[in-house]
Parts: C-alpha cells; sequence; structure tokens
C-alpha cells in the first residue's frame, strides 16, 4: 500500500525538477551561533519541498571578533555542506539587501531567525531587522524562525553586545575626548563654557569619521558629561544651573549623538562601497581577461596569474581529464613540490566538491588549501593556493576565491565544449568522407571490374571463340579496365600515404625531360587520342624533386586533361624557371571549369559537376599534397583560350650551377 | 626444358605464372613461402626464380641473400609499386631484374630471357644493334640510323655497359661504380648529366627517348 502512497508524490517531486516554477528559498545568516539551526530549519523544509535555496550573508564593514568570524566561517560552510548556494554581499543595511537581493533573484520564501544581528549598535528608535524585512517583504513569503532555546550560549551575550567597549576604538575616542577636555579647560577664560561644546561637536565628528561606529555612543555621552561636571555652572557637580544651560546640554547631547551616529554611517557606507567596488572590479577584471582567452592553457595561466597576485601566494590547478580522473600533474605558478598528500587532498576535493585542505577541518595539515572549480556541468578541477605570509584565511577570501574559481570553471568549460565541438565536426567530416570514400570507391572500383568480367564471360562463351575481331575488342577493353583499376588503386594508396604522413620525399637531381617522358610512357594507352604537345626549354636546368613523386603529379594531371576532354583534343604541357622556381603548366584543350568550382578542384573526392567519366576525384588532390609536400603550390584556371590550366610551382628546387651541363 | 620456381604467396598469381611460363615452355615449379621456394630451389635446381617481396614468412630480401650464398642463379623480383627502394637494395644485392605487378606476361618473358641470356652468354657479337643505333664493340664504331657520332671516352663507357646489360635493369649505384669507380657511389647528379649528354648523341628524340630508358627511383635500361 505504501507503494501506491508514495508514488504521486514522487511524481509531482520529477514535475517540479522539471519546470521552471521550482521554489527557490533564502536564508539569511550571521554568525550567530542561532543560524545553524536557522540553517537546519530551512534544509529540511527544501528537502520537503525540493525546492534550491542561499544562505546569504551581508557584510556591513564592521569588524568581527576572532571568534565571530570563526563562527560565521562555520557557518557558511554548513551552508555549503547542505546544499545552498552561499553568497556574500557588502551591504550597511542588512534589511534593505536582503530584500533587494531576494527581489533580484526571484526568491519564494525568505527565511529570517527571530533575533537576527549585525551590529553592535542599539538602536531602540528603530525597528529591528525582522520586522522591517517582514514589513518591505510585499509578495515574498517570510518565515521567521524561533531562536532555538539556551541551547547556545551567545544568546545573552548578543542582546548586551553594546556593552562590551573593551575595544581599541572605544578607549583611544576617550583618550581623545580627555585630551580635548584638557585643551578646552585651558582655552575657557578665552572662549567661555558655552563655546566648548562647538569644540566638543567637532571632536565627535572627527572621531566619528575615523573610528566609525564605535565612538557613536561613548564619546558624546563622555563628553557631555564631561562638559556638564567640568565646564557648565556651577562647575565640578552635574546640576546645571541655568535652564538655558539645560536646553543647550540637551542639544548638545543630541547634535553629538546625531552627528556621531550619521557621520560613521557615512564612513560605513565609503568602506562598504570600496569593498564592492574592489571586489566588482576584480571580478570584471578576471572575466574579462578569461574571456579573451581561447586556449585552456590561456586560461589557466591568466587565472593562476591573477590569483596569485591577488592574494599574494602560490597557486597550483589539477585540471580535469578527459576521463573523468583529477591530472596527477598539476599546472603551477611560483608552486613547487607536490607530493602525493597533496594530490589526494586535491583528488578529495575533486571528488566531494568541497575545499580541502589547509584551513579546513579536511586534511588541515598539508601546505596548500584547495577549492574545487564548480562549473555548471562537472567540477573542472582544483584550485590550490598557498598564502605567502601564512596570514589567516578569512571568509571574504574563501568566497572569492570560490567566485573566482567558479569563473574559472565557467570559461574551461566554455573552451572544452567548443574543443568538443571542433572534433565533433572534424569527426562529422571525416565521416562524409568516408562515405563519400565508400560509395565513390565501390562504383569505381566495380566499373572496371563489370567490364572486366563481362568481357571475360564473353570470351569464354564459345560462340566468340572464333570471331577474332571481337576477341581483340573485348581484350582490349579488359586490358584498359585492369588499367583503371590499377590506378584507382595506386591513388588510394598514395592519398592514405600522404594523409598518414608516411610520405618521405627522396629528393634527387633530375632531369624535366625525364620527368615528362617516363609520365607519358605511364600514359601510353590512355594519350593514344590525344595529341600532346611538350614545350620544355632547351636549357631547361635539372631539379631537385622527388622523381617518382613528380612523375605520379606529371601523370595524374595529363590523365585528367585527357579523360575530361573529347578525344582528339591536344593536350599542353609546359615548363619554365624563374628565380630558383620550378614551373609546370598543363592545359587541355576542353570546355574549362566554371569558376565557382576552381578552388574546389583540388578537394579529396571532388568530381566535377559534368562529369560523365569516371575517376574517384582524388588526382588533383593527390598533385597538392605531393606538391605541398615539396614546399610548392598548385592552382587551376582557364586557359586564355579555352581549357583548364593546371600549374605547379616548386621554389627552390632548381640550382643554376647543378643543372648546368657544361660543367662538366 | 628451362626450369623455373616461382615463389609467391597469392595462388593465384602462381596459377596466372604457370600459366603463361608453360605456355612458353618453361618448367614450373612452384612456393608458397620463402622456406619452400628455397627447398624447390634446392631440390630443383632451376635456372632461374621468380621472387615476391612479400612473402609470409621471409623478407624476399632474406630469401636472397641466403640464396645468393650457394648459386647465382638469375632472380626476377616481382613487387608492387612504391618499393623502389626494397628493389634498389635487392637490384644491388645481386636480384637480376624486377617486374612491377600488375605486369605484362609478354614483357615478364622478354625480362626472363634477357636474365637467362646474361647467365649463359653466347660468344659476344662484335657489333650490337638495337632500334636506329648500331655499335661495333670492336672498332667502337657508334652509329645512330647509318650516321657515326662521336662519344667521348665516358660517354662510351657508359654504353659499352648498357650493352653489356642490354635489356636489364642497372641501379645508379651499379653503373657509378661500373665507370667511375667505387668511390662515386653517390654522385646521381654525375650520372644524370651523361645520361642526358648520351641521349642527345644515341637518341632520335632526346626528349623521348626510346633506347636509354628511366626507370623511375630505380635506374636505367637499354631497350633491346
Amino acid at each position: 500500500m505504501s507503494d501506491k502512497t508514495e508514488e504521486p508524490v514522487e511524481f509531482t517531486d520529477n514535475e517540479k525538477h522539471q519546470g521552471n516554477s521550482r521554489e527557490h528559498l533564502l536564508v539569511a545568516v550571521s554568525h550567530s551561533p542561532n543560524s545553524i539551526h536557522l540553517l537546519n530549519r530551512t534544509r529540511q523544509m527544501v528537502e520537503k519541498i525540493n525546492a534550491s535555496w542561499t544562505a546569504l550573508y551581508v557584510e556591513t564593514g564592521i569588524p568581527l571578533r576572532d571568534d565571530e568570524r570563526e563562527r560565521l566561517h562555520q557557518n557558511l560552510e554548513l551552508a555549503r555542506r547542505l546544499g545552498a548556494e552561499v553568497v556574500l554581499l557588502p551591504a550597511e543595511d542588512i534589511a534593505a539587501e536582503v530584500i533587494h537581493y531576494a527581489r533580484m533573484k526571484n526568491i519564494t520564501q525568505i527565511i529570517i531567525g527571530k533575533s537576527i544581528h549585525n551590529s553592535r549598535i542599539y538602536r531602540p528608535q528603530k525597528r529591528s531587522i525582522t520586522q522591517r524585512i517582514i514589513d518591505e517583504s510585499g509578495t515574498i513569503d517570510v518565515l521567521v524562525v524561533q531562536e532555538k532555546p539556551s541551547s547556545y550560549p551567545g544568546g545573552w551575550i548578543h542582546r548586551f553586545r553594546f556593552l562590551n567597549f573593551t575595544t581599541l576604538p572605544h578607549l583611544l575616542s576617550l583618550t581623545v575626548v580627555l585630551a580635548v577636555t584638557g585643551i578646552n579647560l585651558i582655552a575657557l577664560p578665552l572662549i567661555g563654557y558655552r563655546s566648548v561644546s562647538t569644540i566638543y561637536l567637532l571632536t565627535i565628528t572627527a572621531l566619528a569619521f575615523f573610528l566609525g561606529k564605535a565612538v557613536v555612543w561613548i564619546a558624546p555621552a563622555a563628553s557631555a558629561l564631561l562638559w556638564n561636571y567640568l565646564f557648565i555652572p556651577p562647575r565640578m557637580t552635574f546640576t546645571i544651573g541655568e535652564l538655558e544651560d539645560v536646553l543647550m546640554f540637551g542639544m548638545y547631547f543630541v547634535a553629538a549623538s546625531t552627528t556621531g551616529y550619521l557621520t560613521s554611517r557615512l564612513k560605513a557606507n565609503e568602506r562598504v562601497l570600496v569593498m564592492r567596488e574592489e571586489k566588482m572590479t576584480l571580478l570584471y577584471n578576471f572575466s574579462q581577461s578569461l574571456s579573451e582567452k581561447q586556449t585552456i592553457k590561456g586560461i589557466v595561466d591568466t587565472s593562476l596569474d591573477y590569483v596569485s597576485r591577488y592574494f599574494h601566494a602560490w597557486t597550483v590547478l589539477f585540471l580535469r581529464q578527459e576521463s573523468g580522473i583529477l591530472d596527477r600533474y598539476p599546472i603551477t605558478i611560483r608552486g613547487t613540490d607536490l607530493d602525493d598528500r597533496e594530490y589526494d587532498c586535491a583528488s578529495y576535493c575533486f571528488e566531494q566538491n568541497k575545499p580541502c585542505g589547509r584551513y579546513t577541518n579536511n586534511v588541515p595539515d598539508v601546505q596548500y588549501h584547495y577549492v574545487p572549480l564548480r562549473g555548471p556541468g562537472n567540477t573542472m578541477g582544483v584550485l590550490g593556493i598557498r598564502l605567502e605570509d601564512q596570514r589567516t584565511w578569512t571568509t571574504d577570501q574563501e568566497e572569492l576565491l570560490l567566485t573566482l574559481g567558479r569563473n574559472l570553471a565557467l570559461s574551461l568549460e566554455r573552451e572544452m565544449l567548443a574543443q568538443e565541438y571542433r572534433r565533433n565536426m572534424m569527426t562529422a567530416e571525416s565521416e562524409r568522407l568516408s562515405k563519400v570514400l565508400l560509395n565513390t570507391v565501390s562504383h569505381e572500383l566495380r566499373t572496371p571490374l563489370t567490364t572486366i568480367k563481362g568481357s571475360i564471360t564473353a570470351l569464354m562463351d564459345s560462340s566468340t571463340a572464333d570471331d577474332l575481331t571481337t576477341r581483340t575488342e573485348l581484350l582490349r577493353e579488359t586490358l584498359i579496365a585492369s588499367d583503371r583499376l590499377n590506378s584507382i588503386v595506386g591513388n588510394l594508396l598514395s592519398m592514405s600515404r600522404l594523409e598518414s604522413g608516411v610520405l618521405r620525399l627522396k629528393k634527387t637531381w633530375s632531369d624535366v625531360n625525364d620527368l615528362v617522358s617516363v609520365a607519358l610512357d605511364h600514359l601510353r594507352g590512355e594519350l593514344n587520342d590525344h595529341p600532346v604537345r611538350i614545350e620544355v626549354p632547351e636549357d631547361q636546368p635539372a631539379v631537385l624533386v622527388d622523381f617518382v613523386l613528380i612523375v605520379q603529379v606529371i601523370t595524374n594531371l595529363l590523365q585528367n586533361a585527357a579523360s575530361y576532354t573529347p578525344a582528339g583534343s591536344p593536350i599542353s604541357i609546359e615548363t619554365a624557371t624563374e628565380e630558383r622556381k620550378f614551373k609546370l603548366v598543363v592545359c587541355d584543350s576542353g570546355k574549362g571549369v566554371s569558376e565557382s568550382e576552381l578552388p574546389h578542384l583540388f578537394d579529396k573526392f571532388y568530381r566535377g559537376s559534368n562529369e560523365a567519366t569516371g575517376g574517384v576525384g582524388l588526382g588533383l588532390s593527390i598533385c597538392r599534397g605531393i606538391v605541398e609536400a615539396h614546399g610548392g603550390s598548385i592552382d587551376a584556371h582557364n586557359g586564355r583560350e579555352k581549357g583548364l590550366c593546371v600549374s605547379i610551382i616548386i621554389p627552390d628546387c632548381v640550382d643554376e650551377e647543378s643543372g648546368n651541363e657544361d660543367k662538366l | 626444358m628451362i626450369r623455373v620456381v616461382a615463389i609467391d604467396d597469392e595462388v593465384q598469381i602462381r596459377r596466372l605464372l604457370r600459366i603463361c611460363l608453360e605456355r612458353n615452355d618453361f618448367k614450373v615449379y612452384d612456393a608458397s613461402d620463402g622456406e619452400e621456394g628455397l627447398r624447390q630451389i634446392l631440390n630443383v635446381k632451376p635456372d632461374l626464380v621468380l621472387l615476391d617481396l612479400g612473402l609470409p614468412d621471409m623478407d624476399g630480401k632474406d630469401v636472397l641473400s641466403s640464396l645468393r650464398e650457394w648459386s647465382s642463379i638469375p632472380v626476377i623480383i616481382l613487387s608492387v609499386r612504391n618499393t623502389e627502394d626494397d628493389i634498389v637494395a635487392l637490384l644491388n644485392a645481386g636480384a637480376d631484374d624486377y617486374m612491377i605487378k600488375p605486369f605484362n606476361t609478354g614483357e615478364l618473358i622478354a625480362r626472363i630471357r634477357v636474365a637467362l641470356r646474361h647467365r649463359n652468354p653466347e660468344p659476344a657479337d662484335q657489333v650490337f644493334s638495337t632500334g636506329s643505333l648500331t655499335v661495333d664493340l670492336g672498332s667502337r664504331e657508334v652509329k645512330v640510323e647509318g650516321e657515326e657520332t662521336k662519344l667521348t671516352p665516358t660517354e662510351y663507357a657508359l654504353l659499352r655497359l648498357f650493352i653489356q646489360h642490354a635489356g636489364k635493369v642497372l641501379t645508379h649505384q651499379q653503373i657509378l661504380r661500373e665507370v667511375w669507380g667505387p668511390n662515386t657511389q653517390e654522385e646521381y647528379n654525375y650520372l644524370r648529366v651523361y645520361i642526358t649528354q648520351l641521349r642527345k648523341k644515341i637518341e632520335i628524340n632526346p626528349a623521348r627517348p626510346q633506347l636509354l630508358l628511366t626507370e623511375p627511383g630505380v635506374g636505367y635500361r637499354l631497350k633491346t
């Protein structure tokens, strides 16, 4: 029965997965121990409704104590472990930032703790952050989670946070106030006790500017009391004689507090802005320079350079290999000696997809701190960092590193996809070629085979036995067909040799007339119907080429000219030498080739559009392969009168001295 | 009757050789690999061997070298194209001639006869003649279409070497060694220049030689 009840639930789960209307929860965390409870509660909800979630911490720019920092770090780490996306945003107004972020990211529900703290400032006149979030959330649901009772000793400490002023800024501000009091006492006879208050006010403003919120309450209070006690008549008492002075005192206190508060807030805002801008600039520059890189190596080098310069650290990068395993050999900038322990830690980080090594709970005694490069698809690798001066590692730094890591992973994934795309294109192209090859070859091989088999079966027939003319005809056809078969096979072999790079040129000084005449001998039968005009200059010097291969080039060019032009049309072959370049042109007197087809003539398996005669479409591409192997070029153009001309130019193969026969 | 051992791993080629050779009154013994071929040669003591290069058990070159240890009978190599280097190596190692597959059987029979003639030289004729060329080896007189032509001593030495081996292929190396001595073996360019000059003197159209033929990648041959 339980199966039946479970099924529809699973169905809705799947539906939610696929749909766009998946819920997205936002939980506001702080350095408070209560956040742990908050995170666990959110996690439970998230599981129940199958939502995604983000843990947001708003940095107000107020420095945290070490223990607070440590707790914040733990809270954020917990959030990450529980599967939340962790976001740190610098802002002064927590409530506003939470709402702003929630709106921006289409958050459906905000989860906050009842006693969300952000500062040590007691603001009795203001609504609590919780209240403000509830008030300003608009259409977004807000869930306020009750603080877990008393299990954390932090509760009451937080309530009295504002009393805890043992830190340096407070002492400093008191000292300054006392010093100013001294000066005021000296100056009192000259300026009068009322002017003293303006000097105090000035001091408060300056203190608030330099020391921030720490002085907002203490300095105004202390200065007000001191002013009252030491300056306002009757002096040396806390009583105030005149009503006017009472008024002055009250106004002073309000003015001092307000000035202090506003100034410090201004200062804090400025800090937040500077922090935000620094981070933005870094991230912007980082992703900008990554997007400019077109190779994996470029991306990796740039990012390692960035990270090591920004953090003043040694960096290493382990990349994910195609097999899905982490590369054993890292790419480093100024990084050295990584032993197996480091690699094991990096592997752990890679597999578990979470930070590892130094500054974490996992293998903290290795040299490097490792963070995974989380891409949209896969974890692309692991980035390791080792601070030069072994400073402590802050949450901000961790967040920044993770963000940089995400950027890097994104770029890497983009580049790998691009590479894969190119590879797929190449595979598709080679598949196309092999298909063409198969089609053409099977057709082209079958044609002569059909001729051979047909002729021979006819010859074996007793009726042809006595007919001598028919016998001779059939035998001639068979011979031509077998020659053609041989030449097709030869071309295929040459092509594969050219493609596989096995081809090694055996250059010898070759007589040009010899090259041409050997080629003509090869084609004795096929050129019967075409008068060939040969124009090799009397003083044509010898050329340093691979004799056999260049003979094949000339043979193919002549064969091409003969088979694509009507019987009886002449073919010409000319050679020339210019500046140590050997040039050979073969022209036919056929119809020529349309301009649009000319560039494709040398492509593999390309056959002209109006071909009637057979051929695998390899002859010219073999020519190109051989000529290019000689460092030369091949080019086709329509002749001046008519017909197609193919010219080859081979540079640096003519040596006037060696070619000069009179020297011997 | 002249006995020929044909060594080829392809049964169809063996059958073809048998038909063609027996038709020309040769007695044919065939073998499908090097081992069997050498055994046949020992047993039959043939007048000539046809040797395929691509044998399943051993390299054609090994067959030739072990054969040459105890016999100097003519050997003709049967091979496919693009194995010029191997052919040159075998010719230099003592093979007499070569045929590229697929071959013309008429030409094969002619090559066999040339090879046999060179092994059993009849008393040499005073006068050699092929095509339009006539050479009187006694008086060193060279005539083309009846016209006397003057050759330099080197050209004459070259021509005489070709006449001695008329119809047979000579590798560049063999020619250089015979005419210029053993120290000039790599100077192909040297040879090429002399061949061109010789052709100008003995060929009717030096650009399309009909007598002194180029064997691409291997050497030269004087047509008979």
